[in-house]
């Protein structure tokens, strides 16, 4: 769709901010009313700040089509365990002390043999303990963000950050504070997993307990986690009552992953 | 560096290795090339912590784009060091100042905002690729435009005639470059 050339002028001025009050009222009405326009402002915007050196952003809102094909990729089986492959390497990587050129080979061959142990490992006990099942199935990896677009610095998204560099002492600090004025009911996910990484599993659980009870979306989802603080607690009579229960839910979360874990626990 | 330098291993060994998790020429990628990202994240205000993520973000940002999108890699090392690069000048610009279109969600997951890095990752391919199909003249006034520069200036650096001359061909480039990146856009 090609546009008069007026309306590249009136975008320009847009973007510079020297339309008068009116007529950029005036436009923005337009804006909203034609979403092709906002497809040819979203193209100056971002070739301006590709030109200028800056990043080229993007609305979302504009390519939710796109979005969703490539996030829904990114959570795929194939995916994910492509990255846990990727990070397990990773860890075997990061936690080398930094070789000398000489001894380099020598701590090649052995970060893979550990890794090659491992895994062999993993796939020959059939019977995994409780204490392998809770380090498989507690990843955390379903945790909603608590990042604001655009904003690292909340006070909440430092807590996240923490909690994922496993600084859970300081992540529950700011939980803590945060859960009194401001009670979403993901902090108290935040916050349970934290403990119950700590090994506090009173408190974990009766953080879970208390999402369950709060009649909010993520109400059925404390069911999973529950499960879990009872598996690292050993009760797995428990654990499997938790998990009937989030099984009977009509809801998506984690069944798949439930179904499995029981199986694992009967 | 004081050994001789690698032979440079085609990217599709890698990115193979990456999906069919082969440990070995995996572990030789962050052996390899962790070092570089690591380098530019901390010397940019970022931490250790930051730079794993970044790496290990930007070889699934690679994964993906050869699963889901027509993405070819001519050299890999290059390559992924311009992504770590370009995720972390990302996040440093959004940790300085919020995105102001004002539909964007409050809350975005890290898959989608990945995914939406991957798509201006792209779309800044295609900008350059088709700024540089202009001529010089084009790319030079289009520069000096962008990047604020007067009309004043541009007439005195470029010996445009008068105001009204450069005007019309800062207009012309703009047109014939937007019409460029449509097409391309279009391809993708």
């Amino acid at each position: 769709m090609d546009f008069e050339d007026t309306l590249y002028n009136t975008i320009d001025a847009y973007l510079s901010g020297s339309l008068s009050a009116t007529e950029q009222q005036a436009f923005e009405q337009e804006i909203t009313q034609n979403p092709e326009i906002k497809k040819e402002i979203e193209l100056y915007q971002s070739l301006q700040q590709h030109l200028r050196g800056d990043w080229t952003r993007l609305d979302p809102a504009l390519h939710t089509e796109e979005l969703k094909n490539l996030s829904a990729y990114r959570r795929s089986n194939e995916f994910v365990d492509i990255k846990q492959h990727l990070e397990q390497v990773g860890t075997t990587y990061f936690e080398q002390p930094t070789p000398t050129t000489k001894r380099r080979w020598w701590y090649y061959a052995a970060a893979i043999a550990v890794l090659v142990i491992g895994m062999v490992s993993v796939q020959m006990f059939t019977t995994p303990t409780t204490d392998a099942l809770y380090a498989e199935y507690a990843t955390w990896k379903e945790l909603p963000s608590l990042t604001v677009q655009g904003d690292d610095a909340t006070t909440v998204a430092q807590g996240e950050a923490l909690f994922y560099k496993k600084q859970y002492r300081e992540a529950i600090r700011i939980f803590e504070t945060a859960q009194t004025t401001d009670t979403y009911p993901t902090i108290w996910m935040y916050l349970g997993a934290s403990y119950l990484e700590m090994g506090n599993t009173e408190k974990a659980i009766a953080l879970f307990q208390q999402l369950k009870d709060s009649n909010t979306l993520d109400s059925p989802k404390a069911n999973w986690y529950l499960a879990l603080a009872y598996l690292k607690t050993g009760n797995n009579e428990q654990s499997k009552q938790a998990l009937q229960q989030l099984i009977s839910t009509k809801n998506n979360f984690k069944q798949a992953e439930a179904i499995q874990l029981l199986d694992a626990l009967e | 560096m004081n050994r001789t330098k690698p032979q440079a291993v085609a990217a599709e060994t890698y990115i193979q290795a990456l999906i069919n998790k082969d440990s070995t020429i995996v572990y030789d990628i962050y052996q390899r090339f962790f070092p570089k990202t690591l380098q530019y994240v901390t010397q940019n205000q970022g931490t250790e912590e930051q730079a794993k993520d970044v790496f290990q973000e930007s070889l699934l940002h690679i994964i993906v784009g050869s699963q889901k999108k027509r993405l070819t890699i001519q050299n890999f090392e290059a390559y992924l060091f311009t992504v770590c690069k370009n995720m972390w000048r990302r996040e440093a610009e959004s940790q300085k100042k919020r995105v102001i279109y004002s539909e964007f969600p409050t809350l975005i997951d890290k898959d989608t905002d990945m995914a939406l890095f991957a798509l201006e990752q792209e779309r800044q391919e295609i900008y350059r690729d088709q700024f540089q199909l202009l001529s010089t003249n084009c790319q030079e006034i289009l520069a000096l435009f962008f990047n604020n520069t007067s009309y004043e200036a541009i007439v005195e650096e470029l010996s445009y005639a008068s105001i009204n001359t450069a005007r019309q061909r800062i207009f012309k480039c703009r047109n014939k470059l937007v019409s460029l990146i449509k097409k391309a856009i279009h391809h993708y």
